[in-house]
């Protein structure tokens, strides 16, 4: 058993073939890297060090004569006082926390009846994908008419079933427009956790269940004590890949409510165009990035030691 | 040495299949540059002898082609594109060297696209704006000043006009940023149909708010339509948008309202303002107008007879038009009207105040053929054919006294109430700023805030309190 970053020994002829270039195996190691590397450093790397540098300066587009000015810490300072932005972040953690939340219930509801025997399953299979393959803004200009006010089919079906008696505004009242929106994003996210928890689900050995049955365990039992133990790996990447991904939606949100109204659908993502690309306040909108990027880096290493444990992958 | 030798076998081996393989694909570069030569030569000199043959004075050298970018939504929009192809072709028939190259922008995206594309340095030589963004355009230090350049037609603009586009940009000095091209500003399209429905006369359109406020609520009793739609009695845009905040802007100037006052002081939370937002409220509160309305939906409620009015400018009935699907039969049901307001003598067109949004042609410095741009934005805004062309093709009219002279613009009703509403046209006060964006941001937020519940004073201090401190006041 190899445990993952273990050293890999060389084998002989490949030591003396390294000989003769004169490379060890680690300068060996670095030159074959080497291309991957300054692609990062040119996409990722010089970004994120220009995003951190410009989050300490004042630029504005709108008067981009005047060149950037250091201002070091203060449009951070200017964003913690601000009520705003802190509600932008509570926008931000009830949007990600219901749409993940949403999408992961759904997916792995529609991944267990999936998995099971049924007729025409690989159809259904199929067809449940069809939100995820359908472009997002496309989903949330459908979304968008689905809501609407005066012909939206929303509206007209709850009405119908007498759930409402006057047509509702879904993304025109801030009370309802966060919500709406997380449903639409429910919609076009669960197939992700649902194929990802399903491939999961298909690995788990007959055998274990087959004893677990014999054990007199039911339904609920097999789900709690083989099911989730065995997918735990899978879920906590599956959900944190959706976090990350859920944090940074922009387009579903922009095309919907564009943040409003008020703020009510406000995300970072939306701040930060808002502040960067509308206001063209570049530095606080870079602020507003450092800080979220802080944020993601924290959370991501405080998600995996939570929920994935301290024990190691192996293979 | 068994293995490093073999290693070296291996990719002698490597090296030399791979040349061969290749030789057999394709021919290398230099066979292909002999071909190329040989070719070249044969199909020179058999150039030369036909030229002897057919001709004996050379061809006249072909002139250059200057490339004038120019960027807008008048491309983009049906009621436009074809009027803009055809000013653009009797442009380049007239200028035979000049090629103008269109980048279609959405109106939503103008703005922040054309400052991106400055501050990456690659403008187009010209464009269309909308007359509240010029503050940021001449801020932003792209933009060419005009009065020197075309200092000898600016007088000749309808009055004021010109004034709006000229203050102290970035270099502190006071410049013409911007050539008007047509007008666009706020009037009332009301729905006739449902007028007579509701038993009023169609011909009585309101002058005053009271008068307004009669009308649009006895649409709103109208209820529901045979599909059991709602019927509104007045649709405006009321989404977090800077449509929103600039719509709602003319309802704050005709009670008497504004953003900034003369210094630039914040005055959006005075009494008139409380006033103009409270009258917004109660529309929504009395179920006379939608709260989280998109600007763009009011075309498709008038035309399907769900609403009693909207406010917009001028190309709003090509629009009307085309959404109805009825084409010019669709003018039977709708009338249009100087805003309503509380100033003044009603009978008098100066005191129905609106804002202007009229569109706006900039060059920017960045260009390889100022002089060709300039021409072309002249061309575009004072040709007396071109502009009765776009006129009558899109319902926009330009606002360039000369070619105001034809009778079309007097004789048409339509065109005239547009003609009398310019005498109540003014620019906002926050446009001539470059915290136009964020401004027009807290407007939007203040207003949807009080139509979803708020209190109107509350949203208001809220947002004077935000334009402040982008003011630093």
């Amino acid at each position: 058993m190899t445990t993952l970053g273990s050293e890999v020994e060389a084998s002989p002829a490949r030591k003396r073939f390294l000989r003769s270039f004169r490379l060890s195996n680690t300068g060996f190691s670095i030159l074959l890297l080497l291309p991957a590397l300054l692609i990062l450093a040119f996409t990722i790397i010089y970004p994120l060090v220009r995003g951190i540098y410009l989050s300490l300066n004042s630029y504005s587009l709108v008067n981009f004569g005047a060149g950037i000015e250091w201002v070091g810490l203060q449009n951070f300072k200017t964003l913690l006082s601000s009520p705003d932005y802190l509600a932008v972040w509570w926008t931000t953690i009830l949007f990600v926390a219901g749409s993940v939340g949403g999408q992961f219930i759904l997916g792995f509801l529609t991944a267990i009846v999936l998995n099971q025997d049924l007729r025409q399953r690989n159809l259904f299979r199929g067809l449940f994908l069809v939100p995820w393959i359908v472009p997002t803004v496309v989903a949330s200009l459908l979304f968008k008419w689905i809501y609407n006010q005066q012909y939206g089919i929303f509206d007209y079906v709850l009405r119908s079933v007498g759930l409402i008696s006057e047509f509702k505004a879904w993304i025109g009242d801030p009370h309802l427009a966060l919500f709406s929106v997380t449903l639409a994003n429910v919609w076009k996210g669960f197939p992700f956790h649902m194929i990802v928890l399903l491939a999961a689900l298909q690995t788990i050995p007959g055998e274990i269940v087959e004893a677990s049955i014999i054990d007199g365990a039911g339904a609920l039992g097999r789900f709690r004590w083989v099911t989730l133990p065995h997918l735990r790996y899978i879920i906590m990447i599956d959900l944190l890949i959706s976090i990350i991904w859920t944090f940074q939606n922009f387009t579903m949100i922009w095309t919907m409510t564009e943040g409003g109204p008020v703020t009510a659908t406000t995300t970072l993502a939306i701040s930060i165009y808002r502040t960067a690309f509308q206001a063209f306040d570049m530095g606080m909108g870079a602020a507003i990035g450092a800080i979220w990027l802080a944020f993601m880096v924290v959370f991501s290493v405080l998600f995996v030691r939570f929920i994935g444990g301290t024990t190691r992958l192996e293979i | 040495m068994k293995s490093r030798s073999t290693v070296w076998t291996i990719f002698v081996l490597v090296m030399v299949f791979s040349a061969l393989v290749s030789g057999c694909v394709a021919p290398t570069p230099q066979v292909i540059e002999k071909e190329k030569i040989v070719t070249q030569v044969v199909e020179k000199s058999v150039e030369k002898a036909v030229e002897k043959v057919v001709t004996a004075t050379p061809e006249p050298k072909k002139a250059e082609q200057k490339v004038v970018r120019f960027a807008g939504w008048i491309g983009m929009e049906e009621s436009t594109a074809k009027q803009f192809n055809y000013m653009v072709d009797a442009f380049q028939k007239k200028n035979p060297d000049v090629k103008i190259e269109y980048e279609g922008v959405a109106w939503e995206n103008t703005r922040q696209q054309l400052l991106l594309e400055a501050a990456s340095g690659n403008p187009p030589c010209a464009a269309q704006i909308a007359a509240p963004w010029i503050g940021q355009f001449a801020y932003s230090g792209a933009i060419n000043s005009l009065e020197d350049k075309v200092g000898d037609i600016l007088p000749n603009y309808a009055p004021g006009v010109v004034d709006a586009y000229t203050f102290a940009g970035a270099d502190k000095k006071v410049h013409t940023w911007g050539l008007p091209w047509v007008a666009v500003h706020d009037t009332i399209f009301y729905n006739t149909a449902l007028m007579k429905k509701a038993g009023l006369d169609p011909a009585k359109l309101p002058t005053t708010i009271d008068e307004f406020d009669a009308v649009v609520h006895a649409i709103a009793k109208l209820g529901k339509d045979d599909k059991g739609n709602r019927i509104w009695g007045y649709v405006t845009s009321t989404d977090r948008s800077e449509l929103t905040a600039n719509l709602f802007n003319t309802w704050l100037f005709n009670f008497g309202g504004d953003v900034l006052d003369d210094q630039g002081k914040v005055i959006i939370n005075n009494e008139a303002g409380v006033k103009a937002l409270s009258y917004y409220k109660k529309l929504v509160d009395d179920g006379v107008m939608p709260a989280g309305f998109a600007f763009r939906d009011q075309y498709n409620v008038m035309a399907n007879y769900q609403a009693g009015g909207f406010s917009d400018g001028s190309y709003a009935r090509d629009v009307l038009r085309l959404t109805s699907g009825k084409g010019n039969a669709f003018d039977a049901d709708f009338a249009v009207a100087l805003h309503p307001t509380t100033l003044g003598n009603p009978a008098d067109p100066a005191s129905h105040k609106s804002m202007f949004h009229h569109h706006t042609l900039v060059t920017f410095k960045q260009c390889k053929y100022p002089q060709e741009a300039l021409n072309f934005i002249k061309f575009l805004s004072t040709d007396p054919e071109i502009t009765l062309y776009y006129a009558k093709g899109s319902s926009l009219f330009p606002l360039y006294k000369p070619a105001l002279k034809d009778p079309f613009y007097s004789q048409d009703a339509y065109a005239k109430t547009f003609q009398d509403g310019l005498a109540g046209a003014k620019l906002y006060s926050i446009s001539k700023t470059p915290q136009y964006a964020q401004a027009v941001d807290f407007i939007a937020i203040a207003v949807s805030k009080a139509l979803s519940g708020g209190d109107p004073k509350a949203a208001l201090d809220d947002c004077a309190a935000n334009l402040k401190v982008l003011y630093k006041q």
